[in-house]
């Protein structure tokens, strides 16, 4: 059982503030990833969380228990660091058995659990090596059995996937998933790359410049952003943002930019009176008919193939559109095109709050 | 004769080579002659060292100067003490230097090394202020201390004894040994030891058990550094010891030179057991002492 | 990242911030206490000491006679042949000594950073006479200097520079040019390294860009090399003007101060004063201004090298 509390957490370093106010709740057993652009806090939280940093005010609970100012060795976590931390004068089974040998477990219990969890990440041939002699994956995993030997209630990741390959990282992410399911413990998981938070977490965190913009799962997230920035955060290539103010269009409620693009009105008409930011995913602009209702013409100006997919960046009146479509040969450079976004997929937020209000 | 562009290069390449060769040489000429006189001169018989012109090498290499001073030669040096010199037995000063040098090695990482932990990990308001001054506390004149330091010693009746000179080297190696430690110490990554701590260590802990063995090296080249300071010293050596009970190779190897009859053999047989392990310990610490000159933190 | 306004804090959040700052500061004070006593009693009571007797007309044959005299001691300086000579004569130390120091360090510097066979050999050679301990470097060249079987002598002679064998160290006109010549000979790997160090920190690309613009290797020198040493030649300067005020091994070995004084250094006058003379009053005002002007030099060290950002590290 471990749960964490995080409430009214404040910190400063100095006059910095870099939190103010901050609360959250993750489940026992829950898998959280905390997502944010570089500098928003992510590592402060996570270290606050170990007892590393020092809280200048507020309350952290484990499980209902004020751990606030407890020592980290106090505390039952166990943490993997970003650039692994390795005790490079020890081997690898040292480095594993260092936790528990701090913690007074017996020799027999040391040996044999540094050998099940050297099994289990596939390190058994590497354990009298030191860390200089390991490749980057495998000290990443001998950071990871130091963590899951001691079998603590509450698991730490600072990026800890950052520092390797791209193919070895989408490996890495599928591992950690399934020692999160056999180990049974509390997972907060920091990264700033969004394809690891989406494909990991139960709930993700959004934060952004000391502030959590959105909690929920992933799906969740991507598909009802919060708030402007979780839009523009989550989701690659960018959402498409468009400024635009309530209008009357042929007896119809639309709103329409500046530059005459129009869009259907939100469902539910709250907070519409001031100016909105319409948003729309590449992946929701469809190329339609010259004639269907709502069409916007745009004009083809680059063409990109990923591979997967095709994105065709166009301009409408004064912005520039981002579209993806399946795999596609696309020679209609500098063509016209008519596009809608759709409408089930259209976000929309209050200019001045940024807020999401339909 | 048109040469290919490959062979100019070649060409060009060894006649730069030649050219910084003949400077090396030269200047290892100058670094090293005088070494290489020294150690010469103290193979040299007494006959050949007095050769006008001299002998650019020993024709007859002998190690009578060293057995003398070794003691092994009791007539000669009751020969050269009868026309004004004090040659004496080296083996008490080398024992008393090795002890002296041992004793302030030890010393000066003892104290250091909690000192230069202060620095490198934890967060005061004095931190700066008590750094700076032990920086002005390295660059005090030795000569500056002599008179109060001899009025201490004299008044506890240390005067004479390893202990005083111990005593007072520290003064001097401890300074710059925080200086270098703190600075090397600053240069391991303090993840290590907040890995250690979740892993369930107290500070102390870790800092043993983590940053310590990590910063051996450091410690090393620290340690060596004080002992060749305390091996080289001299003014104090010289204030302070009056007898073989205390004095330190460098006093015994200068008391050597006398007035009238100088025996350059022996005083230089002398002079190259005192250099003896300055050499060895510099070329072991060797790249330590280039960090530690460029750092500007050590004693020139 | 907003900053502080008067944002209401608990007050424990106040409270922990400063039991932190005082649990560290105890830590701090406590690690650095054996540091701290040592140095106090060593160095710190010892040249408060010597300041106060400084104010005093004490000499140990007179023990009864002590007096107080406030700063007549210093004032006397100002009139006592024996320490402006003393001055004089330390100023020439220090400039010969800085000069050629600086010069054959810096050729020797330019060298070692050129790629050659054998590099790292003549490098790790170059820290010999650095490790020899002052004494000893006064005892080899003093054999050098030898009025008879001298090796300067034998080789002035043989290219015909000299008629007479002289006794270099102990000439009234080479003295100090002998004492120099020791000292810089000791010197000079410190001050190579220190070169060495900033010459390998120049980025190739500042020689490759003025090359495209076509300067000589003389004007790259002059236009690259020289401005970017000048810090070093900094550091060169004052740890060399420290040396120069300290130096004592050599001169005992080497000349003893003289002939007649004309090489007592403040250092050997300081000295003298005090264990031959046994005048401490007027030996420790000797010591003060030395003490003085060292400090004075260290406070531009500790800038120079808080400037190069060594206390961030
Ligand atoms: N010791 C410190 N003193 C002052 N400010 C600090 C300190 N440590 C971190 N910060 C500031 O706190 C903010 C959050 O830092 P943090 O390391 O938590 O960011 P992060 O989200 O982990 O970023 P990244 O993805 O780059 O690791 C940053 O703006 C940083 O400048
Ligand atoms: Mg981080």
């Amino acid at each position: 059982m471990a749960t964490i509390e995080i409430s009214d957490l404040h910190k400063r370093y100095g006059a910095v503030e870099i939190f103010r106010n901050l609360n959250l709740h993750v489940q026992d057993k829950e898998f959280v990833v905390l997502v944010g652009p570089s500098g928003c806090g992510k590592s402060t939280l996570l270290r606050m969380l170990a007892g590393l940093e020092d809280v200048t005010d507020g309350t952290i609970s484990f499980d209902g228990t004020d751990v606030t100012d407890l020592k980290p060795k106090h505390r039952d976590v166990a943490m993997v660091f970003q650039n692994y931390a390795l005790y490079p004068h020890m081997s690898v089974a040292k480095n594993m058995a260092f936790g528990l040998r701090m913690r007074g477990v017996t020799n027999a219990e040391i040996e044999q659990r540094v050998a099940a969890a050297a099994g289990v990440l596939g390190l058994t041939e590497y354990l009298e090596r030191h860390p200089r002699e390991l490749s980057g994956g495998q000290r990443q995993r001998v950071a990871m059995g130091r963590a899951i030997v001691r079998t603590p209630q509450v698991f730490l990741f600072d990026e800890p996937l950052s520092n390797l390959d791209a193919l070895l990282r989408v490996d890495m992410r599928a591992e950690v998933k399934s020692l999160h399911q056999r180990l049974n413990a509390t997972f907060v998981y920091v990264t700033h790359d969004q394809v690891e938070a989406m494909t990991m977490a139960d709930r993700m965190v959004v934060m952004n410049n000391g502030t959590i913009e959105q909690v929920g799962a992933p799906l969740q997230v991507y598909d009802k952003p919060a708030n402007v920035f979780v839009a523009s955060f989550i989701g690659s290539p960018a959402m498409n943002m468009i400024r635009a103010k309530p209008s009357v269009a042929n007896g119809q409620k639309v709103i329409r930019s500046d530059d005459g693009l129009t869009f259907p009105h939100p469902k539910n008409n709250t907070g519409c009176e001031g100016g909105l930011i319409v948003g729309f995913r590449p992946r929701d602009l469809n190329v339609v008919d010259k004639d269907t209702s709502g069409a916007i013409e745009a004009k083809v100006e680059i063409v990109e193939h990923t591979g997967v997919e095709t994105l065709v960046y166009v301009r409408a009146g004064s912005h520039k559109l981002c579209m993806s479509i399946d795999k596609q040969e696309w020679s209609g450079l500098g063509e016209s095109v008519c596009v809608l976004p759709d409408p089930a997929n259209t976000h929309y937020f209050d200019e001045t709050t940024k807020q999401r209000v339909g | 004769m048109r040469l290919s562009r490959k062979t100019r290069l070649a060409l060009r390449k060894a006649g730069r080579n030649a050219v910084l060769l003949c400077l090396a040489a030269i200047a290892m000429i100058y670094l090293i002659g005088p070494v290489y006189w020294m150690v010469s001169t103290s193979l040299m018989t007494e006959k050949e060292m007095f050769q006008v012109p001299p002998h650019w090498y020993p024709h007859d290499p002998s190690f009578h100067a060293y057995r003398a001073i070794f003691g092994f030669n009791p007539e000669l040096v009751a020969e050269v003490n009868a026309r004004g010199l004090q040659v004496q037995n080296i083996m008490p000063a080398l024992w008393n230097s090795i002890k002296t040098s041992v004793f302030v090695a030890f010393a000066t990482i003892l104290i250091a090394i909690p000192a230069a932990y202060s620095f490198a990990r934890l967060r005061f308001r004095l931190s700066l202020p008590l750094l700076m001054a032990y920086m002005m506390l390295r660059t005090v004149p030795s000569i500056v201390l002599v008179v109060p330091v001899f009025m201490v010693l004299r008044t506890i009746g240390l005067i004479d004894t390893t202990a005083s000179l111990v005593l007072v080297y520290c003064t001097f190696t401890v300074p710059f040994s925080i200086w270098l430690l703190q600075s090397y110490f600053k240069t391991i990554p303090i993840e290590l030891e907040e890995a250690a701590w979740v892993d369930g260590c107290g500070q102390l802990t870790a800092a043993i058990r983590i940053m310590l063995p990590l910063a051996v090296p450091g410690i090393v080249a620290t340690f060596i550094l004080a002992f060749m300071a305390s091996w080289s010293e001299f003014l104090y050596a010289v204030t302070f010891t009056k007898t073989l009970n205390s004095q330190t190779v460098t006093v015994i190897a200068s008391s050597f030179i006398g007035i009238e009859a100088a025996r350059f053999d022996l005083v230089l047989a002398a002079g190259v057991l005192s250099s003896l392990p300055p050499f060895i310990l510099a070329l072991i610490v060797q790249r330590y002492i280039v960090a530690g000159f460029a750092a500007g933190s050590l004693k020139g | 990242m907003t900053s502080v306004d008067n944002v209401a804090l608990g007050h424990d959040a106040i409270d922990r911030e400063q039991t932190r700052e005082r649990r560290e500061s105890f830590s701090a004070f406590a690690l650095n206490s054996p540091a701290i006593i040592w140095l106090v009693f060593m160095a710190v009571i010892p040249i408060g000491w010597s300041f106060w007797t400084s104010l005093h007309s004490m000499n140990l044959r007179r023990p009864h006679r002590t007096q107080f005299i406030g700063l007549d001691n210093y004032f006397e300086l100002l009139h006592a042949p024996e320490f402006l000579n003393a001055i004089q004569v330390t100023a020439v130390f220090a400039a010969g000594t800085i000069a050629f120091s600086l010069l054959i360090g810096l050729l020797l510097a330019l060298l070692l950073n050129e790629e050659f066979p054998g590099r790292s050999l003549v490098r790790a050679l170059t820290l010999v006479p650095w490790a020899m301990p002052p004494v000893v470097v006064g005892l080899v060249w003093s054999w050098i200097y030898d009025g008879r079987f001298g090796l300067l002598n034998a080789i002035f002679k043989s290219f015909g520079i000299i008629r007479e064998s002289r006794a270099w160290a102990l000439d009234p006109d080479f003295a100090m040019a002998s004492l120099i010549t020791a000292q810089v000979w000791h010197q000079v790997p410190f001050v190579t390294i220190v070169f060495l160090a900033a010459l390998q920190t120049i980025p190739d690309e500042f020689y490759e860009a003025a090359k495209v613009d076509g300067a000589s290797r003389l004007s790259r020198f002059f236009h690259i090399t020289l401005p970017w040493l000048s810090q070093a030649m900094l550091i060169v300067l004052i740890t060399q003007t420290m040396e120069a005020l300290r130096v004592f091994d050599l001169v005992f070995v080497l000349t003893g101060g003289g002939p007649g004084d004309a090489t007592t250094v403040l250092g050997w006058l300081t000295y003298t004063r005090s264990f031959s003379f046994l005048d401490f009053g007027r030996g420790n005002s000797y010591a003060f201004v030395m003490a003085f002007m060292t400090l004075l030099l260290s406070v531009f060290y500790i800038r120079l090298l808080w400037k190069r950002g060594e206390f961030a590290r």
